[in-house]
């Protein structure tokens, strides 16, 4: 008998095997089916057991994204499915360090489907804390989702256990009622020509306390480098260590480091992203480094002008994404699984598209759902998808020390 | 009960025990592990290390950094405390609409726009607004608590009001000022929020960079950042227990 459990724990084993990311285990409370699950019998498999857990904690680190989550997704979840979800807002760095105490400390977590930080995976991977099951391969919504948000997410193979559900965009920012089109600037050296004639009326997000600032200061490595260098800066495989020793010390970066001593002479530096837009808003600034999603969000807010408007500058600017992810020892895995495969549904990608201008990962993602309204604040299709460049968020991090060492330290 | 009377050493532990228990528990284990910590003794892999202070004292930033927490903490605490025994003072006396003037001091301020400016003016004011109420407070009571007849007794004697004031009721009054001044630097050195809001960008208060190292999951620098600021906060504690001991011995020696 005991060697009958033995070999059909091990066929389990096997079985399961397939659905998990690589050699480390998988999720701590899956049972032997939930383990064994694949994209064609997912509905069969996973619904009744989500349904015998009966709940789903879901933890949320954006909090412009709460109604969107509550309108678009949960209501709908629990109708359909009957589970409770238990929702909470969270601070993303406090979360995260939660998550990791946690698992040193070997208890469950208190999440089941966490959305988190596009950039977070560095820091919740090596602790463990990221469940490793493949939800790309698993997941009947993610059957569209290309690799690129699914596997290897901003450079780093998360084996599709952490997969982008909402993208965004930084983007310059402008009030074109104060900036006409002939005088928009078009590439970083015609941003630096525009801000140097008008001072102050360029805001440019802090990169260390705004991500449109960090993207902006990658895009710009990005600009002003060629060969080697840029090689380097889209190198994601380096560590911390590696990144902020190749940041503070390159040569080849100088003339990013020129280029920011100069724009800084003239541009306004900003303590956040909504501090950037709250100066435009307030008339202090004309021109900003901003986010898409964001100046939807304070446009029906009525906290920007309607003559608000994005483009992005030549050879790119850095796109993003935040993931939905299962922890290591969720209590409920099954009806997280299925929550987070009813976000990667059709119409929720569709309605928090039209709410947040939060762009779907799915290819088959069909545009002519987002009404007009919606599309004459978003970035114009003649820069949008083509100027989109992916981020490199640990690079980031190293050129925003190297740029407070290099440049802020000196004024 | 008997038993433990026999035993006085052990009674008093018992007794100290919620107390002194509360405190190691709460404040001295944190603190330890901050400790530890910033000497990279605590997570997966510990190991000796004095570089996360290195960084601290040899990094201009952080030196930078750094001098802007001091600032921060002690230009507002200074701000504060010229206004408040101004305030102190002035409650003390009767006027017409005294008891308006007294609500008033409490009422959040409109501050005006003063965000990202170099000198951190809207820090300043937004933390001297704060913590005026706190240290009015503690200063008024500090002065009133000086016997109305000593201050009769220096002008009887002599002294004019400025002198009365300078040489007989600041000292008197000082372990209570000194109080307050202790306790709202180390909140105006350590504070978060407001740097964070209204300070300039650049440069960045230890505070606010603290909270940078957590989000990194850089926890070791955090230990050490707050290791220092603490240190900070022990001196000036310090300070304060070698000023009032002096200020008491003077006491002592006019007797």
């Amino acid at each position: 008998m005991k060697r009958l459990a033995a070999f059909a724990l091990t066929t389990t084993a096997l079985i399961a095997t397939p659905c998990f990311a690589d050699a480390q285990p998988g999720l701590k409370h899956a049972s032997p089916e939930l383990a064994a699950v694949t994209r064609d019998n997912f509905y069969d498999v996973v619904v009744p057991l989500a349904k015998a857990e009966g709940t789903v904690v879901m933890y949320n680190f954006a909090g412009s994204f709460a109604d969107t989550w509550n309108e678009g997704l949960l209501k709908r979840f629990e109708e359909k499915y009957g589970i409770k979800v238990v929702y909470s807002d969270v601070k993303g760095d406090q979360a995260d360090q939660q998550l990791i105490a946690v698992q040193k400390a070997g208890q469950d977590s208190p999440v089941d489907a966490y959305f988190a930080g596009g950039g977070d995976y560095s820091i919740l991977a090596p602790s463990g804390v990221v469940g490793n099951i493949n939800l790309g391969a698993v997941l009947p919504n993610l059957a569209t989702v290309p690799s690129q948000f699914k596997d290897i997410v901003f450079g780093v193979d998360v084996h599709g256990t952490y997969p982008i559900v909402h993208r965004n965009q930084t983007a310059i920012g402008y009030d074109s009622a104060v900036v006409s089109e002939a005088d928009l600037p078009k590439d970083f050296d015609a941003l630096l020509a525009w801000s140097t004639s008008h001072p102050h009326q360029f805001a440019m997000t802090l990169p260390a306390k705004g991500g449109s600032g960090g993207g902006f200061l990658f895009s710009a490595a990005l600009n002003y480098t060629s060969g080697d260098c840029r090689a380097r800066l889209l190198n994601y495989s380096k560590t911390k260590d590696e990144n902020e020793d190749f940041a503070l010390n390159d040569t080849c970066l100088a003339p990013v480091w020129d280029y920011f001593g100069k724009l800084l002479d003239s541009a306004e530096l900003t303590n956040g992203n909504a501090d950037t837009l709250n100066l435009i808003n307030n008339k202090q600034a004309a021109m900003g480094t901003v986010w898409e999603d964001q100046v939807l969000t304070f446009l029906r807010t009525k906290q920007l002008p309607e003559s608000f408007h994005l483009t992005l500058l030549k050879n790119g600017q850095v796109g993003s994404g935040d993931a939905f992810f299962v922890p290591t020892t969720a209590l409920h895995p099954a009806a997280a699984m299925l929550l987070i495969n009813e976000a990667f549904g059709m119409d929720f990608q569709a309605f928090k598209m039209e709410t947040k201008a939060s762009r779907s990962p799915r290819s088959d993602f069909d545009a002519t759902k987002v009404s007009a309204e919606t599309r004459k604040y978003l970035l114009p299709d003649a820069v949008y998808p083509s100027l989109s460049v992916a981020a490199n968020w640990p690079m980031t991090l190293a050129l925003t020390k190297a740029l407070d060492e290099k440049i802020l330290s000196k004024r | 009960m008997i038993g433990l009377h026999r035993r006085p050493r052990l009674e008093l532990m018992l007794l100290l025990l919620p107390g002194a228990g509360f405190l190691a528990a709460l404040f001295g284990f944190p603190l330890l592990t901050a400790l530890l910590g910033s000497f990279g003794l605590v997570g997966d892999d510990p190991a000796l290390t004095l570089k996360f202070y290195a960084r601290i004292f040899t990094s201009t930033v952080l030196l930078r950094s750094l001098a802007t927490s001091l600032y921060y903490g002690v230009v507002p605490v200074a701000v504060t405390v010229v206004l408040a025994i101004v305030l102190a003072l002035a409650l003390r006396r009767h006027f017409a609409g005294r008891k308006l003037f007294n609500g008033l001091y409490k009422i959040p301020l409109k501050l005006p726009k003063m965000v990202r400016d170099p000198w951190g003016i809207g820090v300043i004011a937004a933390t001297t607004w704060k913590q005026l109420p706190f240290m009015t407070l503690v200063i008024t009571g500090a002065f009133a608590a000086i016997p109305e007849d000593i201050r009769h007794a220096a002008r009887t004697l002599g002294a004019g009001p400025i002198r009365a004031f300078l040489r007989i009721e600041l000292p008197l009054a000082l372990p209570g000022i000194t109080a307050a001044v202790l306790l709202t630097f180390i909140g105006s050195m350590g504070s978060f929020a407001i740097p964070d809001l209204v300070g300039a960008p650049n440069p960045l208060p230890l505070s606010v960079r603290m909270v940078r190292a957590f989000a990194e999951g850089d926890m070791s620098q955090v230990f050490a950042i707050g290791m220092v600021l603490s240190a900070f906060a022990f001196a000036v504690l310090i300070g304060y227990y070698a000023l009032t001991s002096r200020v008491g011995t003077a006491k002592g020696d006019s007797r």
